[in-house]
């Protein structure tokens, strides 16, 4: 390609779909041609863009999930591998790559990649050509690139970058015993994982190189040894040599060679020009200095032997200092993790589990005492209490703790500070309400728990019709108290009033006073509640929320058929999130409507935008634990719930559910401690006798699960444990009981399918279980991790449903 | 009843202008195909199926034939690009409409701003406005065949049928002039 015709040719070969040789395209160009190549270069990605398919929904034995990634390489998916059940990564080349000869090439590799199992090496799991496209599947990992923990910490310190060069040194050593090269290592393509692991990625191929060149601002350029750039083969030594360049990247956020072109790039290098580290960086050990030198020496030869060499000399550097750096990489993992939680994956759950909010000074806001002639409703008191709550939420440095916990307490005898410490809180806001015809009167203090000292106190009148100013001024009293600096941010979410009506307000708090009782009388109360509240004002976001919970607690319970409450639901949900986009509250109004639309990748995005905004939000951490769970992600389900019961430790819910997972994840005993906590706070709470029974009913103490379930009153498990403790008769009378009621009101399909798995019926069971699951009934997708269905595991048919269950909820 | 499909296009919008049902419905069934997969490109993948693609380009189909009689196209490129512009329109309004971008996310350490379209992620939004805009300031033919060819995906056969060229290798040309164009008239914007 050159002279006049050049721009022609590029023209005709962007129409053809053929690659185009952009480096020897920009070396051969005309000073009138060279600026035409940019707007060239565009119209074939935009070409080869109107080439590719649409992402698929399944791939071979993938289920595509989600799309996580573009690169050189094509597109990154996050995907279910149905057949082993696991999670994994898929790299899909592009389709129009899929019949040269680099599509074969790549399979070729990446079935000798599979080979390489090693801590520091993506485990890839298989290389493949189905359906004409080829891809690439892999673990998944969870954590964040070097590249963004240097974007977003700055450079490295020398001890951090030695012991991520020696982790590193024995990825590459693996790779290099397999027979390979990895021709692509560069900061983006090396994870710290949540483990704390680091985990080289992503292995380049010819084509990679080719295609990222000639790119000005692209980074993977400036990794390639001079040999590669001048278009000699890949050794041993040009990886050691992009060891080297990343090493100087950690330490230096530069590069040993800039250019802003190829050819700039291939002159630099022949010129052997580098810029030398020491003056980027005057207090590196001199000994560094000299190993990051040899191994980006511009001669191969004069480089390392081997990467294993290269971390060998890395470690004796490191041996001296050791102890302690893996601290500093903790470390800097979780600043990173504060700063961003979100940033890099979905599906982290640790990540999100451990914001600082342990270092974040804490604060429980207790309901306000009714002083006076006149006393104060409960709601009231809670409401003021809640108020505070909601404003000090904006304050993101600030770990706020729930008010339902405390509506228990006895209201005249209680100790602000026992009842702190109690609910993990540093502090204890405490105070009184006392109305007089239209004027209120609060007063607080602020109790340190630690010491008991009060910190401060005052009093705040206003008129009835001011009670929001009145919160407003307390609550940034609080906050002011508390944190150092208030940002511009957290003094507007302080300010921020969910609604402007009194009387909604009000409405709003009998409705999430209501709610905390958790029983279906209490929950069609609440609905009502709200339903007012919304009257008064249909612009408020938390009353739709609070309407939303109530709708999937019902349809959770078997209370109202799922899909009868799908309509209202939506509308609920969707108003909220309409109407406040800035709140956990209606994320998690959003996700729970997406459970019971069956809907699995958009509703982890919520909770997951629902812990980002308020990462003190206990509700979402509760949802999205036994969203987990129902998916057999115990760990993940662990950390979720054990931060709700954290940030709501006198919540009978968040205890349960707390207690579940820990039976599930192996913790027998502090399991059944938990429950035993649990029902000290209610004696009566059903749901922790229904989780005890269902311990017992794992552990084959049929006669204990009976006396558990008799407790909790839910029928099916009651029907189920009597047939499996052998007494058939009763088991049958429930289920008689069941038939008869299901006449007058809606009974859960899985009452019926627990009962008949229980007296050995698979048949009707299956049925039972096949009617839940058209029924969309959502807690059918906990049908695996419910000990109910246990005498069914062996039958051909539940590894059958299960997988339907599975496919529909995860898309 | 002649058999249409072997027809032209332009001879099918032809008949159709002239209240021909059958040449409608052959027309219908063969530019639908090809905009329907330039859509799935046009949409970001969250929105995809909210917006089912595919139902929205019959439907822009489906108001496009309506009024085919008073359609004055110089050819059958015309109308496939006249139909591109509409899809686009409804596309948009479409995003409008759901308004909300979902989070981003990266695996690769590639950034990726907010979701987009395909094609969005590829050049990114302002590349892509640039693209638009400059395709818009060419003569129409150039931009019709750029659609069909680049966009639409015809191959030299079918460009040389619509444009009426005498050759598969003369439609070649003629699209590779355009492509010139295109890239002068994005070079001068930039």
């Amino acid at each position: 390609m050159q002279g006049d015709d050049l721009v022609s040719d590029l023209a005709g070969a962007i129409l053809d779909g053929e690659d185009v040789d952009w480096a020897s395209a920009d070396s051969s160009a005309g000073p009138s041609e060279r600026p035409l190549l940019e707007p060239l270069r565009l119209l074939a990605t935009i070409a080869h863009v109107h080439r590719q398919p649409p992402d698929p929904q399944q791939w071979g034995p993938l289920r595509v999930l989600d799309r996580i990634g573009r690169g050189a390489f094509g597109q990154v998916y996050r995907a279910w591998d149905t057949r082993l059940d696991r999670e994994v990564a898929l790299k899909l080349l592009p389709a129009d790559r899929a019949n040269d000869a680099r599509g074969s090439t790549l399979v070729h590799e990446g079935r000798l990649l599979a080979r390489v199992r090693h801590p520091n090496v993506v485990t890839i799991y298989g290389a493949e050509r189905i359906e004409d496209r080829i891809g690439l599947w892999m673990e998944f990992i969870r954590g964040r690139t070097l590249e963004q923990m240097l974007q977003e910490n700055g450079p490295f310190s020398a001890a951090v970058a030695v012991e991520v060069g020696i982790e590193l040194c024995r990825a590459v050593t693996a790779v290099h015993a397999a027979g390979l090269l990895h021709r692509d290592i560069k900061a983006q393509n090396v994870m710290l994982t949540d483990e704390r692991r680091v985990v080289l990625m992503d292995f380049g191929t010819g084509r990679e190189r080719e295609g990222s060149m000639a790119d000005g601002v692209a980074g993977t350029p400036l990794y390639l040894a001079p040999e590669v750039v001048g278009r000699k083969d890949a050794s041993v030594q040009s990886d050691i040599y992009g060891v080297g360049v990343l090493l100087y990247h950690l330490l230096t956020g530069s590069y040993p060679v800039q250019a802003r072109s190829l050819s700039e790039l291939h002159a630099a290098h022949e010129r052997r020009e580098r810029q030398d580290i020491r003056r980027l960086r005057p207090d590196l050990p001199p000994r560094l200095c000299r190993i990051i030198d040899r191994a980006i020496a511009p001669d191969p030869d004069q480089r390392y032997e081997t990467a294993d060499r290269l971390g060998a000399v890395l470690s004796a550097l490191a041996s001296r200092r050791r102890v302690g750096v893996m601290w500093t990489l903790a470390a800097l993992l979780a600043a990173a993790a504060v700063a961003a939680p979100l940033y890099v994956d979905r599906g982290s759950a640790r990540r999100i589990a451990t914001p600082s909010a342990d270092r974040a000074p804490s604060i429980a806001v207790l309901p306000f005492r009714s002083l006076g002639a006149t006393p104060v409703e409960e709601p009231l008191q809670l409401g003021m209490a809640d108020a505070v709550i909601a404003r000090l939420s904006g304050v993101k440095t600030l770990a706020v703790r729930p008010t339902a916990p405390v509506t228990s307490a006895p209201d005249t005898a209680r100790d602000p500070v026992a009842l702190g410490r109690e609910l993990h809180a540093d502090h204890v806001l405490d105070g009184t309400i006392q109305r007089a015809g239209n004027r209120v009167r609060v007063t607080t203090q602020l109790v340190d728990v630690a010491t008991g000292r009060t910190e401060w106190a005052d009093t705040f009148d206003e008129s009835f019709t001011d009670l929001f100013a009145l919160q407003d001024a307390m609550s940034m009293r609080v906050a002011g108290r508390l944190v150092s600096a208030l940002t511009a941010d957290e003094r507007r979410a302080i300010e921020h009033h969910s609604t402007g009506s009194l009387q909604a307000y009000e409405l709003y708090v009998r409705g999430k006073f209501f709610w905390e009782k958790r029983t279906e009388a209490g929950i069609r109360s609440a609905i009502g509640y709200y339903q007012q509240a919304l009257r008064h004002d249909d612009r408020f976001a938390l009353a739709y929320a609070g309407l939303a919970s109530c709708y999937v607690w019902l349809a959770n319970m078997g209370a109202e058929p799922p899909q009868s409450m799908l309509p209202a639901l939506r509308a609920a949900a969707s108003k909220a999130v309409e109407l406040d986009d800035h709140l956990a509250e209606t994320h998690t109004a959003m996700s729970l409507f997406q459970s019971l639309d069956w809907n699995w990748p958009a509703q982890e995005a919520s909770y997951r935008r629902a812990i980002e905004l308020n990462p003190n939000y206990p509700n979402a951490y509760l949802w999205y634990g036994l969203w987990l769970d129902s998916l057999g992600r115990q760990p993940e389900s662990l950390a979720m719930r054990q931060r709700a019961h954290e940030l709501d430790p006198l919540n009978l819910e968040m205890n349960a559910a707390y207690a579940d997972s820990l039976f599930k994840t192996g913790h027998e005993d502090e399991a059944l401690k938990q429950i035993a906590r649990t029902l000290e706070l209610d004696p009566d709470f059903w749901d922790a006798h229904h989780e005890l029974g269902l311990f017992h009913l794992a552990r084959g103490r049929f006669g204990d699960a009976v006396t558990e379930f008799e407790k909790s009153g839910q029928l099916g498990s009651l029907g189920h444990a009597y047939a499996r403790a052998g007494d058939r008769d009763r088991a049958l009378g429930v289920l008689r009981r069941l038939e008869a009621e299901s006449t007058r009101r809606y009974v859960t399909p899985l009452d019926f399918a627990a009962i008949y798995a229980g007296l050995g019926d698979a048949d009707h069971a299956f049925e039972w279980l096949e009617q839940a699951f058209r029924e969309r009934t959502t807690y059918v997708r906990r049908l695996d991790v419910d000990a109910r269905y246990e005498p069914l595991r062996r039958d051909a048919r539940y590894g059958e449903l299960l997988k339907r269950i599975r496919a529909a909820y995860l898309r | 009843m002649a058999d249409h499909r072997l027809d032209s296009t332009f001879h099918l919008i032809e008949r159709a202008r002239a209240g021909d049902a059958e040449a409608l419905d052959v027309l219908f069934a063969r530019l639908s195909a090809p905009l329907q997969r330039w859509a799935r490109g046009r949409l970001p993948r969250w929105a995809r199926d909210l917006a089912e693609t595919d139902d929205l380009v019959q439907d822009t189909l489906l108001q496009t034939f309506k009024r085919i009689e008073h359609f004055q196209p110089r050819g059958a490129g015309a109308l496939q690009a006249y139909l591109r512009q509409a899809v686009l329109n409804r596309i948009r309004d479409e995003l409008r409409r759901k308004g909300r971008r979902p989070e981003a996310t990266d695996l690769d350490g590639l950034e990726i701003e907010a979701e987009g379209s395909p094609l969005e992620e590829a050049i990114g939004h302002e590349a892509l406005e640039e693209y638009d805009a400059a395709l818009q300031r060419l003569k129409p033919e150039e931009r019709e065949l750029i659609i069909a060819r680049v966009e639409l995906g015809y191959d030299y056969a079918e460009l040389a049928e619509t444009f009426g060229k005498p050759t598969p290798d003369a439609a070649r040309k003629a699209a590779q002039r355009a492509l010139v164009r295109l890239a002068e008239e994005m070079k001068r914007a930039g």
